[in-house]
């Protein structure tokens, strides 16, 4: 008798398990499809910030070909919609081509005119499907793919160094427990003259 | 507050997977605790039960995805899965048919409180991944590639028997097999399953822990002690987690098992019927540990070895006895001063000194409880620190010569292990304490127990204070290489550049061994991620090249290298350098923390 009510509640258990993560899937792809709609208010843009995730932040901007801009924007919603980015500077305005990272839903970069160091400009984020103002800000572009220079205490090698190459198909190179990359060598022996560095860092917990 | 936030923010993105994941691995601990009944029967309780079946529980899941991986027979699609589910399911009936369900032995609270501890561990090991973009550090980029190469096997209906492997000398695939078999896997979000497994895994890896303590001094309150202090008493073994150390972190749990079925059998004079299945299941148990992470049947030969030592030592006259004490105090004082003198070994003690003193500490008086009351396996646990520590000094090549610079044991994998034995003394002095207070009130006109009870809840409530007060659920910032400006490179990487473009990353040697040999390069920023991600072949080279040398262009050049790749840690090239010879190299990408030169200055541009 107790083996049959074991058993029955496994079943049960499991078929609940079954019927919630069903459930719960249908569900998500709905989220996914509807996303923000035009009734939903507008979202304020601003810098990210570590401490209060907006739902739409601008992470950094940058340059490609030095010759356009790239806006870094982060979601925190995996399904928000596709959207395009029309950007204002002194009264012009310029449209941005947008794109989700694959595989990364909550990265999305956007790619238009110019933008430089110091420069107000007025952004406003429309949905691609019927152009309907999701999010819009004002900001200063007090960075621009500038990061901070690094200096460490290591040589500059001074002869050709030892080298490594792994291929971009499906062949992992990777050798016994710990993964490294394969090593291939120049003709020249290396000198690697630096501060000795541990692989895995200084464990000293933060 | 935030901790709460973001663990629901996780819960609520990836409720699937973890549903998944949580159900997989449901199904695996109800097939070992069938196993395990049929065997101990009503000797064990609930709680002990729900321990041991825990340790046991990814057996099933890893042998059933070698079955599915093994198969070549038909086409496989993402349902195919639902075959391995589909015999798990009907060994789990057949099972429940055979075994003897007895009444439940012991307290039902300290079931429901070790459940209690799992459930809410899986939900603090879960805020880990709110501020964690991809799988930490250069591991992981590693580990995601052979799942991904797996995938590439089960969607072409190829079986792993017959195919070559990514790499003839990466030999445990038990935690890639096992991951790739998971249906969110099969649908593509492997990445988040990756991270999501891992997290389930850290919470699982303290509950096994139980069932040893709890059996051997019969108190719940001491295996939960041990519970608490394997979770969060130091920042090991979840630290790992931040090296990407997946696999020899699932082998904790299948190497506890192991361990527990070991004890069982030495603990239980089992009916002749049933001995066979002394040997079945830890014979399954150490070829499964073997399949995940290499070394940790090692670890098992360790704690064996020290096991039938503890019994010979116990055993041997009180001047042997006694000579043995100050050999192996010796011992460990030479291995603590060697271990000291050595830049790449030291950091092997930070978890247990440097930041967790106070509960090492807390666990050595305890040890002298312990050993009053439970000397053989106080002893035993005392000589498995000392031989992991040995370990550390013993050249593989005793073994095999072909792996001449390794030891037998790597530095981080016995700076995650030390918390085990560590663990089990305190639940043992633990245990020792309750019963000196219990011992005492047996005595005319003494009435001690007032002072016992309050010195268990002392005990207890610091520990799980403590642990609380000190612990950091969040990555920690040493192995975050990837930055969401890396994501957009990758991405403008796969939509810019030829498929043949070969990249030039960061690198720098491995160093987790006593010797001065090469262990190979790993990659230092992002940059290593790039071939998973970008799909472009990587070309390494130690992060300190100088790229304002002509040597270096001319390397470069007859390399056939195109781009070099700056991520945003502080051991990537330095931009600086390129920007000050415009000639050779211009700059075709960037964003703060990511850079993409394109190469000019070979004699064919």
């Amino acid at each position: 008798m107790k083996k049959n009510k074991f058993t029955i509640s496994i079943n049960i258990f499991m078929g609940f398990i079954v019927l919630v993560t069903g459930g719960c899937t249908s569900l998500f792809n709905r989220n996914s499809e509807s996303g923000q709609t035009p009734g939903q208010p507008v979202i304020e843009i601003a810098y990210c910030n570590v401490n209060s995730q907006a739902e739409l932040c601008i992470a950094s901007f940058g340059t490609e070909n030095e010759n356009k801009s790239l806006v870094n924007f982060i979601t925190t919603d995996p399904s928000f919609p596709d959207f395009d980015l029309k950007i204002t500077r002194d009264g012009v305005q310029s449209a941005y081509e947008c794109r989700q990272v694959e595989d990364f839903p909550t990265s999305i970069y956007c790619v238009g005119e110019k933008i430089s160091l110091g420069e107000t400009i007025e952004l406003q984020v429309l949905s691609r499907d019927d152009e309907h103002l999701i999010a819009k800000g004002v900001l200063n572009i007090s960075f621009l793919a500038l990061s901070t220079p690094i200096t460490d205490s290591t040589t500059p090698i001074e002869t050709a160094p030892q080298t490594l190459r792994a291929t971009a198909t499906q062949t992992p190179l990777i050798p016994t427990e710990t993964p490294t990359v394969t090593v291939g060598r120049t003709q020249t022996t290396p000198s690697v003259t630096g501060t000795a560095v541990d692989s895995y860092p200084n464990s000293s917990y933060p | 507050m935030n901790l709460l936030l973001d663990g629901w923010l996780v819960v609520f993105n990836n409720w699937s997977i973890l549903a998944w994941i949580l159900l997989v691995i449901f199904l695996g601990y109800t097939i070992t605790l069938s196993v395990l009944k049929i065997i101990f029967k009503d000797t064990l309780t609930a709680a002990e039960y729900f321990s041991f079946g825990l340790a046991g529980s990814l057996l099933p899941f890893l042998f059933g995805s070698i079955f599915i991986f093994s198969l070549n027979h038909f086409q496989r699609t993402d349902l195919s899965l639902l075959i391995p589910l589909a015999l798990l399911s009907l060994a789990l009936v057949f099972l429940q048919h055979k075994a003897q369900i007895q009444p439940v032995q012991g307290s039902r609270s300290t079931l429901t409180v070790l459940i209690l501890i799992f459930c809410v561990s899986i939900f603090l090991r879960l805020v880990f991944i709110s501020e964690a973009i991809t799988p930490l550090y250069f591991d992981s980029a590693e580990h995601y590639r052979i799942i991904r190469y797996l995938l590439g096997i089960y969607r072409n209906s190829q079986s792993i028997l017959q195919i070559s492997l990514p790499d003839s000398r990466y030999y445990h695939l038990g935690f890639h097999l096992m991951t790739a078999a998971l249906p969110s896997s099969i649908q593509w979000y492997v990445m988040d399953s990756m991270m999501i497994f891992g997290q389930i895994i850290l919470a699982m890896i303290p509950i096994p822990v139980f069932f040893i303590v709890r059996h051997e001094t019969s108190s719940d309150k001491a295996g939960l002690l041990a519970v608490l202090l394997a979770s969060f008493g130091w920042y090991m073994p979840a630290y790992a987690v931040n090296w990407g150390k997946y696999p020899a972190l699932t082998s904790l749990i299948i190497l506890q098992f192991v361990l527990n079925i070991g004890y069982a059998a030495f603990r239980f004079n089992l009916s002749p019927s049933t001995q066979w299945k002394k040997y079945i299941l830890p014979g399954l148990g150490i070829a499964a540990a073997g399949l995940i992470h290499t070394r940790s049947v090692l670890v098992i030969g360790i704690v064996f070895a020290a096991w039938i030592i503890a019994k010979w030592w116990l055993n041997s006259p009180k001047w042997i006895q006694l000579l043995l004490l100050f050999l192996t105090l010796g011992g460990f004082l030479a291995e603590y001063f060697l271990i000291q003198s050595n830049d790449v070994l030291k950091v092997v003690f930070d978890p247990y000194v440097q930041s967790g003193y106070v509960l090492t500490g807390l666990v050595a008086l305890l040890s002298i409880a312990a050993y009053q009351t439970f000397p053989r396996l106080t002893l035993a646990s005392f000589l498995v620190i000392l031989f992991l520590l040995a370990s550390l000094f013993i050249p593989v090549n005793i073994l095999s010569a072909r792996y001449g610079y390794q030891t037998i044991l790597d530095r981080p994998f016995v700076e995650m292990l030390l918390y085990l034995p560590l663990s089990l003394l305190g639940g043992l002095g633990f245990a020792g304490v309750e019963q000196y207070f219990h011992s005492t009130e047996q005595k005319p006109g003494y009435s001690n127990k007032p002072t016992g009870v309050l010195i268990s809840a002392f005990l207890l409530g610091f520990v799980f204070l403590y642990s609380f007060t000190n612990y950091n659920f969040r990555p920690s910032d040493c192995c975050k290489i990837v930055s969401s400006d890396d994501l957009i490179a990758f991405d403008w990487i796969k939509r810019n550049l030829p498929i043949d473009a070969q990249i030039l990353i960061a690198t720098t040697e491995l160093n987790v061994f006593t010797s001065t040999s090469s262990e190979g390069f790993t990659g230092t920023d992002a940059g290593i991620w790039i071939p998973s991600l970008a799909g472009r072949p990587i070309f390494g080279a130690p992060y300190a090249l100088n790229f304002g040398k002509q040597s270096t262009l001319d390397m470069l050049c007859e390399q056939e290298v195109n781009y070099v790749y700056i991520g945003g840690t502080p051991q990537s090239f330095h931009w600086t350098q390129l920007n000050e010879t415009p000639d050779w190299y211009k700059n075709v990408f960037s964003l703060p923390k990511t850079q993409i030169y394109r190469i000019t200055g070979c004699a064919a541009d």
